[in-house]
């Protein structure tokens, strides 16, 4: 998991570098955990091993958005179903809860398979420069 | 993730600050897997200190709000920042816990005079 730490740093960083506050990105490092956690747990069948993951950072029009490409296997997490939040806590199963918290803190989620590779697009709009919080 | 202990009687404050996320949620688990294990049964999570939480983090709450309800144990939440409520929330967990504002707030839900 130590690469999905330097990811958050890496995105720290390029937040600092465009006047992004944290209090502005924290949702975008909740959902980059999720992702790459994701991508750790379940995207290589319980193979280990080195992988790489390709991030990019961009910001225009207001809206920072991360690219995120591995080669994991399939998985669109547009696709997942809602998880239960209704049993009570002793039969809760405890799933599906970082993707459902993905999409509902991003304000757009965009999903692709090509080449053997997910191509997976995280979108947040930011506050106004200048306003506050 | 650095984790601040406090022990009032028999309560234990248990108090995680930065972020508790995939990498450092681990951390957490571990520290309130032995404090379970050593026989802590009245606890109070104090998230002020909590930067942002993802879902891992959420699980290993959820996971210690499980294990305090078949111990016959109280757990308590407080200083959830507007972040930590939010991810809470999204996830449809908020109900599942007792919820205070303030660690004194906690305390006196668990019936121990406020310091």
């Amino acid at each position: 998991m130590a690469g999905v730490r330097q990811a958050a740093g890496e995105l720290e960083a390029f937040a600092a570098a465009h006047g992004l506050a944290p209090d502005e990105i924290w949702s975008v490092q909740v959902a980059l955990d999720e992702v790459l956690s994701n991508v750790v747990r379940h995207g290589y069948g319980g193979e280990g091993g080195e992988r790489t993951v390709e991030l990019a950072f961009g910001l225009a029009a207001g809206v920072l958005e991360v690219v995120i490409v591995d080669d994991a296997l399939p998985f669109d997490a547009r696709q997942v179903p809602e998880p239960d939040t209704e049993t009570p806590i002793e039969e809760r199963k405890i799933g599906g809860l970082g993707v459902a918290i993905t999409r509902r803190l991003m304000d757009g989620i965009e999903y692709e398979r090509r080449d053997g590779m997910n191509r997976l697009v995280l979108r947040k709009r930011m506050a106004p420069a200048g306003g506050a919080g | 993730m650095q984790i601040r202990e406090v022990e009032l009687d028999d309560v234990l404050v248990v108090a995680p600050a930065g972020r508790v996320d995939s990498t450092s949620s681990t951390q957490l688990e571990q520290l309130l897997f032995d404090r379970l294990d050593g026989g802590s049964r009245r606890m109070i999570v104090d998230l002020a200190g909590i930067d942002y939480i993802s879902s891992a983090g959420l699980r290993v709450l959820l996971w210690l709000a499980k294990r305090m309800q078949a111990e016959k144990g109280d757990l308590v939440l407080c200083g959830m920042g507007e972040p930590v409520r939010q991810v809470f929330e999204l996830a449809g967990l908020l109900p599942l816990f007792a919820v205070e504002g303030t660690r004194d707030e906690a305390l006196t839900r668990l019936g121990r005079k406020s310091t």
